[in-house]
């Protein structure tokens, strides 16, 4: 483990190489690392707070931490956000949770939207499935814990609230986040390359349909 | 192209798998790939393929039927074999192993999904599909020389870990009762391996926590104190601290372990 300035790298297994930050965005880091396409690094995962460099073979481990350590110092300043365009979901407000939404949070339902409509998102992470990104920058008037029971099948393009994230679900599947919305953009597909519309990092904002 | 088996029987747990699918996890979408890559892997070899060349993985009662000749090897078999048209195979995984394997000469061949022909159980991705009536293609091979016997994978039960990455999650005991702990494996699919036999303790307060990146082989230790290995088709990313990482070359063993197998851990 060796310390940067609010940043420190530990050994995940024989292949993986864990970078603890309190400084940067795991995703907007990480999107920069990927764009180095680094000789030996097969995977760049961010999460909530940290990422994953993943690398071919064992071997490779111990030359990435070290062209790592050197990125990281050489910055001059934090990047913060990934240089590309919003991407702007297309959204139908008519999720079965608006209603319950707006009495949780004692709003109307067109405070609600008007609010979900008024933040820039930045995709944190992805997980639960294959394209479903993790928005942060939720109006914090507007964060709930999950579902006490969640949902045994939610459509595919639903637009979901939890925590302090928004979502959109790929396709169909089990959910615990609240639905609020719809939309009829395709999140993955795997005849596209990237096969996820939202990569971590990018910038995205809902504009109402 | 050469139709290769109709699927018999389906089995249990039965997929195509080969190297897998890395350059996605970012995405939610994992790596996935051959569970148990030495029991494969001299499966592949013994009828001259690579070592991930795609093959059918199942957990048991997987039979086919052969609809051209070639030469074929499976799991519990010292060596391969040329079979007729017509003939029937059956696979099991071999006696201590969780996962059977079937590999023919030249390989699986499909259409591979974002370049790979594994399929993902994580993410219900399927690329081939294995149901009982399928047809499955095999790719063209050049005449070889004779076949290789099959190399039997070394049978070790002590598992050479890497401590963390979250040591700071768990109480000061944690490590020392993982490596002095006989561990059964509870339960084994493609997800992740459960292990019972001791209850490893949390640091108090961190059971629940931000979700971080996960690899295949860590040791994610819930709030009941079982341990669980991560499969190939792990989800990418998890909210439990992982104390430790099983080291690659113990990688097929920890897997490859059926139900009751009894596990240590050593630290590497």
């Amino acid at each position: 483990m060796k310390a940067i300035a609010g940043l420190d790298i530990a050994q995940m297994g024989s292949h993986g190489l864990l970078l603890r930050t309190s400084t940067y965005v795991p995703a907007v880091l990480g999107a920069a690392i990927r764009d180095l396409a680094l000789e030996g690094v097969s995977d760049v995962v961010p999460a909530e707070t940290t990422l994953l460099v993943r690398c071919d073979h064992a071997a490779a481990q111990q030359a990435v931490q070290h062209q790592l350590e050197e990125l990281i110092e050489s910055y001059d300043e934090i990047p913060s956000r990934v240089d590309r365009e919003p991407i702007e979901i297309p959204v139908r407000y008519d999720g079965e949770d608006l209603a319950f939404v707006a009495e949780a949070c004692s709003l109307s339902e067109e405070e609600v939207i008007q609010h979900h409509l008024g933040a820039t998102y930045v995709a944190a992470f992805c997980g639960f499935a294959p394209g479903f990104a993790y928005l942060s920058g939720l109006d914090s008037s507007l964060q709930l814990p999950r579902r006490d029971t969640p949902r045994t099948r939610v459509p595919a393009g639903a637009v979901a609230i939890a925590a302090t994230y928004s979502a959109i679900y790929p396709q169909e599947s089990p959910g615990g986040w609240h639905l609020i919305g719809s939309t009829s953009t395709e999140l993955w597909d795997v005849a596209r390359q990237p096969p996820a519309l939202i990569e971590p990092g990018r910038q995205v904002r809902f504009v109402r349909q | 192209m050469t139709v290769g088996f109709r699927v018999v029987e389906e089995g249990i747990a039965t997929s195509v798998q080969d190297a897998g699918r890395p350059g996605y996890s970012h995405l939610g979408l994992g790596r996935s790939g051959i569970a148990d890559q030495a029991s494969a892997a001299s499966i592949n070899r013994s009828v001259g393929n690579t070592e991930t060349t795609p093959v059918l993985e199942t957990a048991g009662g997987l039979v086919v039927e052969c609809l051209s000749r070639s030469t074929v090897a499976a799991s519990g078999w010292t060596a391969p074999r040329v079979v007729a048209q017509g003939e029937r195979i059956r696979v099991d995984p071999a006696p201590g192993q969780q996962w059977g394997y079937l590999a023919v000469a030249g390989g699986l061949r499909g259409v591979p999904v974002l370049g790979s022909l594994s399929a993902d159980t994580m993410a219900a991705l399927t690329a081939i599909s294995v149901r009982s009536g399928a047809h499955l293609e095999i790719s063209e091979t050049d005449d070889r020389s004779l076949p290789d016997l099959i190399a039997l994978p070394p049978h070790r039960h002590t598992l050479t870990v890497i401590p963390g990455p979250h040591l700071d999650r768990f109480a000061s005991t944690a490590l020392r009762l993982l490596t002095s702990t006989q561990w059964t494996v509870e339960n084994n699919s493609r997800v992740g391996v459960r292990l019972a036999g001791g209850s490893i303790e949390l640091a108090d307060g961190s059971a629940s926590a931000a979700s971080e990146p996960m690899v295949v082989g860590a040791l994610q230790v819930p709030p009941n104190g079982s341990p669980i290995i991560l499969g190939r088709d792990h989800p990418v990313t998890g909210g439990y601290p992982v104390i430790a990482v099983v080291d690659d070359e113990s990688m097929s063993q920890a897997l490859g372990a059926v139900i009751g197998t009894t596990l240590s851990f050593r630290l590497g």
